[in-house]
Formats: structure tokens, C-alpha cells, sequence
């Protein structure tokens, strides 16, 4: 038969265990007071990673639109222009059974 | 007695202060409690970006890029300059350094904000360069721009006037001290947010909100309308794609709330919550950025060489009813929107109700063959003389009359006595029926904002003489998108499309196509069939064969209308116009052109028809369309 444990027979596990209850309080004390005071200065760092954030989010959206001004037709026209192409006025067409090239 | 007057004592003093802790703990309750959330709640609004629009090849027609409200804090700079001072002298000495730091503001903002306005009035164009008129959306600067003098001055004399008044006003709303937040300028760019930044004036403050931003400046502005601020200063889409689509394209804001420590940051285990703003959704257009351009080019180029006042092209697939290209004139440049007349808004090819002259008569010829009434090769036995119908004479245009012409030279002659001899065979009734049938007298659905209709006199009001006038496209208003949806039914064998624009609405991965729709049938593929041969004539034979690309077969009527002005007709006043489809037997587009008040020539045969054939020329490269009448080609091996 297993036999009830019973602290009043055993009186130096009732300060064993609130020792450890002690220990327990201050440890956990300790560790939240180190917590609190790591984490605060983490806010400054998340401002900072936040901000960080916005920008690229708008340097992208800025690049994005650059881009498609680069390739807009009306630059790329003035583009064209300046390298020197013209619109075609002449279209020649071949038909079907015509020779383009030969060879004699 | 001592005892009960302590005891009184006592019992007032507890019923007090139950009684203040109850005005703090239940009246007051809610103010401290806001209050106190925002002394340790960073709570703001995300703006949610506006959705995009896209090409036909998803190139970017509009888009969004961060922008900024620039404000002002008076009581932040009195604060500084005043308020933190111990000493009555400190504070004594502060006010004039307040002044002193007003001053700076102002007059470090009022060229800035000069330099954009002068920039902006220099992109409208000259005819247009009256100041701009109070709109319902406004879509520019908060602050008032001066206006130019109308007196002779050095430009230099001018520019500082005007800034002068600027710095006046800057300094006008930084007079009020008690103020936390006076707008200054809508829309600053991320360049001068960063300029004014790196100047680090007191009391100057950003607000991010969202612009367009248009890649193709001002092409398609009628199309896509433009962004301005509703009455509670929000976004909103007027006019266009825009206006029409304006609650897909918003979005939706989000909010975002979080713990702050004394120092205004963050707090990595304090309270967060966050409601993400949704982006607009996308809108995939049927618009062809080439056609476009082209469109828009070749009309710019056409209004100049003919001296028109306004002018439109719409190019549309007919199988579909997609619109490839729809381009108007005088145009404006959506971002600067507020800066040119509110009357240049509206879409003429969808809002402009004008009478169609003889570019009409395809669609009652159309109808006369459908009812069974006429025969491409019925003779009209009445039409050797001008005719009279109720004290009216109705003459031809060229005022020629050919004797007992059939039907086909009725429609390249464009005479005006054979369409009134269909009409009369059709009758009142008839008429009515194909008007209705081929969309006239209600909006075309077409989704832009300013889609409209003139209204159709109901069949009691018809008389004679409407019946005769109508029959050759006079006495009835009709808008441009109205006529080529109709013409485009003689070019797909009969159908009546649904105009469309958007042709896909894109909700990040979701994708909804939009499909063509067909509304009625108005009339047989085979009375299709004869009138397109008709148009072909028309091209081939009439008045502007001169003009027609050789080589291939185009189908087309020119319509040259009278403006109506006071009761009567004004004949050097017209609305010139050709409308046509080509390749005629598989068409690929039809196209309406069409010039308000031509000065060169009234005609549509000199005019509108030269354009229209220069734009078809150009498809037929774009689109790799082999001529289908060689022999006519000269350069061919």
C-alpha cells in the first residue's frame, strides 16, 4: 500500500520547497526585469527598422514608376529619334512565290 | 457634539469624494481615457494605394507613388520659440525669434512652391492658358495660386509679385498660433519632403498620402479621367475609368495601433493591433498602347493641319467591342487636372451628343434592307430634284440630282433625296424600331463614367419632316461611341456589341476576365453583307477615293453635318467626320474620326477621311495585314 505523504513528518522538505518557491520568485523577478529592460531599448530599433521599411517601400515604388516612364512610348519615341530612326513611308511588298534572294 | 459634527465631517468629506471619483470614474471616464490612449497609442490611418491601370500589354497607363501633405504646427513652433522659456524676458525674446523662424518658413516655401505652380502652368497649352476655374474636385495646392496680371510687366517683376503673395499667405495661416495642424501643399514629392527635411524647419510636417502617377503623361487622360479630393478631403476618382471604377480602384484603408514608451517609441511587448490597408484592385484595359498613340498622334497632327476645334477618334474591335483606341481633343494632363478648364474633362467620343450627317445614312440603308422595304439595286424614282416636305426643301449636298439612281449610288453620291425616299418606305414606326434596335436613345454601357445619351423624341412627337431629316442623319443627336457600336454591326454581319474597356480586374492573385457581351440584332448578316459592299463602293468610288490606301479594301462613309446654332443651321460651321472598317472582309477595326468645326474645309472628305485612311494605313503595318487587293500596289514583287 503506498502511504500518504505527509509534510508534518517531514519538516525539512517544507523549507526545501520554499526555498525553491524563493528561488523560483527571483529568478523569474530577475529575468523579467532583465527582459523589460532589453526589450525597451528594442524600440528604438524597430523605429528604426519601420523607417528603413517605408523607405524602400518607396524607393521601390519610385523605381517601379521610373521605369515605366523610361519605357513610356513617348520617350521611347524621342529615344528612337535621337538614335536616328524614322517612320517607314514606302512599304514594299513581296508575294508569296517571290524571290527575295538568289543565287546566280 | 464634538463627535457627531467630526462624524458630519467625515461623512461629507467621503460623500465628496465619491462624488468626484464618480465625475472622473464614470462622466469623465471616456475623455481620460482617450487621452490617456494617446499619450501611449501610436494610432494612424495606412493609406491603401490606389489600384493600377494597365495597357492591353500590361505596360503601366497609371499607377500610384507616395506623395505628402505638407503641414504646418503654429502651436509646436510657439511652443518652442515661447512656451519652454522660464523668464518672462526669455519668452519676451522668443516671440521675435517666432517671427523671425515665421519669416524663414515662408520665404523658403514661396519659390518652392511658385516654381512648381510656374512649371505647371507651363504644360498647358496655349490656347487653354485661362486661369483655372473653380472645380468640384479640387486637385492641387491648398495654398490660392496668384493669377497674372492682365497689365504689361517684366516676367521678373511678376514672378516676385507672386511670391510675395505666397509668403503673405504662408504667413496668414501660421498667424494663428493655437493651431496644431494648417495644410500647406497637397501632393509634395518625395524629392522636396527630403529637401525640406535636411532644412530642418521647426513646425513643418509631412502626412503621406498617395498620388497618380501617369508613365504616358497626358495620352488617354479622357479615358482614364483624373484623382481629386472629395469633400472630406479624400481621393477620388472623377470622370474615366477613373470615376467609373472609382470604388475597385481605392482600396481600403488600414489602421495600425501600438504602445509607445515616453520617449514616442515603440514597445516590443506592449499592446499592437493592425488592420492591413488593401491595395485598389488592377484594371487590365483593351486599350492597345500603340493604337493609342498612333490615334492620338495622327488627330494632334490632323486638328493642326485642319484648324478644328475639337476632335475624336475611337478605333474598336467589331467582333468583341473592345475599344483598342479611343483619343480626344483638346485633352488635359491628369495630374494637373485643376490647372485647365473644367469643360475639357468630359469624354467627347462618349459625352457628345452632335448629329451624325451622312456617316447616318449606312444604318437606314442598313434598315431599308432589313424590312425588305429597298434592294441594293432599287431605283429611286423621286430623286432627279431637290424635294419639299412641310414648307422644308431638302437639297443634296452637292446640290446634284442624278436621275433614277439605285441604291448603291444613293450611298456613294451620299444623296440626301434617296435617304429620304428609305425613309419614307420605312415609315415612322420602322425607323423607330432600328433606332432602338441598334442602341440610339440610351447610354452605351460603356464603362466610363460619362457614358450618355441625348434623348430620342418618343413616336407621338415624330413628324414628316424628322422622319426625312433623320433618314440622312440630321434632326437627332447621337454620340460618337453610339454611331460605331451601330457601325460595327454591318461589320461583324449584324450584332450589336457591348462597348468595353476593361477587360480584366485583378485582385492580387484573382483574376476576373470580362466577356464580351452581344445586345441585339438589329439586322441579317445578309443585309449586313449588302451595305458593307455599299461602304466599299462608297470608299472606292465616292469622294474620298483619293484618299484610300491602294491595295487594300476598306468600307466607309464620309458625314459632313451643319452645326445647329439659334434655330437654324450655320454652313460653314460642320461636324466633319468618316467612319469605316477594314480589312473589309475580316475586320480587324472600325474607326470613327470625326472634327469639330474644320476651318480648311467643312467636309468630311477632306478632313475626317484623310486621317481616318492615315490611321488605317499605320494598323495595317501594326498588325501584319497583308493587302488584299495587289494588283492595285505598285511596289510589289
Amino acid at each position: 500500500m503506498l502511504e500518504r505523504f505527509n509534510l508534518e513528518n517531514k519538516p525539512w522538505f517544507r523549507k526545501k520547497l520554499l526555498a525553491l518557491i524563493l528561488v523560483v520568485v527571483a529568478v523569474v523577478a530577475i529575468m523579467e526585469i532583465w527582459m523589460v529592460n532589453r526589450l525597451a531599448t528594442y524600440g528604438e530599433q524597430l523605429s528604426k527598422l519601420d523607417q528603413i521599411q517605408d523607405s524602400l517601400v518607396t524607393e521601390n515604388e519610385l523605381i517601379e514608376n521610373e521605369i515605366a516612364q523610361k519605357s513610356s512610348l513617348s520617350h521611347l519615341g524621342e529615344a528612337a529619334k535621337e538614335q536616328g530612326f524614322y517612320t517607314i513611308k514606302n512599304i514594299e511588298y513581296f508575294k508569296d512565290n517571290s524571290e527575295i534572294a538568289s543565287t546566280k | 457634539m464634538r463627535f457627531r459634527v467630526v462624524k458630519l465631517f467625515f461623512f461629507v468629506s467621503v460623500f465628496l469624494i465619491i462624488l468626484r471619483l464618480s465625475f472622473w470614474q464614470i462622466i469623465y471616464a471616456d475623455t481620460l481615457t482617450a487621452m490617456a490612449e494617446k499619450q501611449r497609442l501610436d494610432s494612424r490611418e495606412l493609406n491603401a494605394p490606389r489600384g493600377k491601370v494597365l495597357f492591353a500589354d500590361g505596360s503601366i497607363l497609371a499607377s500610384s507613388q507616395p506623395a505628402y501633405l505638407l503641414f504646418v504646427s503654429p502651436k509646436d513652433i510657439q511652443k518652442k520659440f515661447i512656451e519652454e522659456k522660464d523668464s518672462e524676458s526669455q519668452r519676451l525674446q522668443g516671440f521675435e525669434l517666432m517671427k523671425e523662424h515665421h519669416l524663414k518658413i515662408a520665404q523658403t516655401l514661396a519659390p518652392i512652391f511658385w516654381e512648381e505652380d510656374d512649371k505647371n502652368k507651363k504644360r498647358v497649352p496655349a490656347p487653354l492658358t485661362d486661369p483655372p476655374q473653380e472645380a468640384s474636385a479640387s486637385t492641387q495646392s491648398a495654398l490660392p495660386m496668384p493669377t497674372p496680371s492682365p497689365e504689361v510687366k517684366n516676367p521678373e517683376d511678376i514672378k516676385k509679385e507672386e511670391i510675395a503673395k505666397i509668403e503673405k499667405t504662408i504667413m496668414d495661416k501660421l498667424a494663428n498660433q493655437e493651431l496644431y495642424w494648417v495644410s500647406l501643399n497637397r501632393r509634395v514629392d518625395t524629392e522636396l519632403k527630403n529637401k525640406l527635411e535636411k532644412m530642418d524647419l521647426t513646425g513643418l510636417g509631412y502626412q503621406q498620402e498617395i498620388s497618380r502617377f501617369y508613365p504616358e503623361g497626358s495620352s488617354s487622360a479622357h479615358l482614364l479621367g483624373f484623382v481629386g479630393f472629395n469633400d472630406y478631403g479624400e481621393s477620388q476618382g472623377y470622370f474615366g475609368l477613373e470615376g467609373f471604377y472609382n470604388g475597385e480602384l481605392q482600396g481600403k484603408k488600414g489602421f495600425v495601433s501600438q504602445e509607445k514608451d515616453a520617449l514616442g517609441l515603440p514597445i516590443l511587448i506592449g499592446n499592437f493591433n493592425e488592420r492591413e490597408a488593401k491595395t485598389g484592385k488592377t484594371l487590365k484595359l483593351s486599350i492597345d498602347r500603340t493604337v493609342q498613340h498612333m490615334a492620338e498622334e495622327k488627330l494632334k497632327k490632323g486638328m493642326e493641319k485642319y484648324k478644328a476645334k475639337g476632335g475624336s477618334v475611337i478605333i474598336m474591335d467589331p467582333e468583341t467591342g473592345y475599344i483598342l483606341a479611343m483619343a480626344a481633343r483638346p485633352s488635359y494632363y491628369p495630374d494637373i487636372a485643376a490647372y485647365f478648364p473644367p469643360e475639357t474633362y468630359g469624354n467627347p467620343a462618349v459625352a457628345d451628343a452632335y448629329e451624325p450627317g451622312s456617316t447616318f445614312k449606312v444604318l437606314v440603308m442598313a434598315a431599308g434592307i432589313n424590312e425588305g422595304v429597298i434592294q441594293k439595286d432599287t431605283i429611286c424614282d423621286n430623286c432627279s430634284q431637290a424635294l419639299e416636305i412641310a414648307n422644308y426643301k431638302i437639297k443634296n449636298w452637292d446640290d446634284k440630282y442624278r436621275i433614277n439612281p439605285n441604291m448603291t449610288d444613293v450611298i456613294i453620291h451620299s444623296d440626301n433625296t434617296g435617304m429620304v425616299y428609305i425613309g419614307k418606305k420605312l415609315g415612322i414606326q420602322n425607323m423607330l424600331k432600328y433606332l432602338n434596335a441598334f442602341g440610339f436613345g440610351k447610354p452605351t454601357g460603356v464603362d466610363l463614367q460619362e457614358d450618355s445619351s441625348p434623348d430620342m423624341r418618343i413616336e407621338k412627337d415624330w413628324k414628316e419632316i424628322d422622319l426625312a431629316t433623320v433618314s440622312f442623319g440630321q434632326g437627332l443627336l447621337v454620340t460618337p461611341l453610339q454611331l460605331v457600336r451601330a457601325v460595327a454591326s454591318i461589320a461583324n454581319g449584324g450584332k450589336v456589341m457591348e462597348p468595353r474597356i476593361v477587360t480584366e480586374i485583378q485582385d492580387g492573385e484573382r483574376k476576373v476576365a470580362i466577356a464580351p457581351r452581344v445586345l441585339s440584332n438589329p439586322i441579317s448578316s445578309e443585309s449586313a453583307a449588302i451595305v458593307k459592299q455599299m461602304m466599299i463602293e462608297a470608299v472606292s468610288k465616292g469622294e474620298s477615293k483619293f484618299v484610300k490606301p491602294k491595295g487594300y479594301t476598306i468600307a466607309g462613309k464620309t458625314g459632313t453635318a451643319q452645326i445647329a446654332y439659334e434655330g437654324s443651321y450655320d454652313s460653314s460651321k460642320t461636324i466633319a467626320s468618316f467612319i469605316g472598317f477594314a480589312p473589309a472582309d475580316k475586320p480587324k477595326f472600325v474607326m470613327l474620326v470625326r472634327y469639330v468645326k474644320p476651318e480648311t474645309s467643312i467636309y468630311g472628305a477632306e478632313t475626317a477621311a484623310p486621317t481616318f485612311m492615315d490611321i488605317a494605313k499605320e494598323l495595317f503595318t501594326y498588325y501584319n495585314i497583308p493587302p488584299d487587293r495587289p494588283e492595285e500596289l505598285k511596289s510589289i514583287r
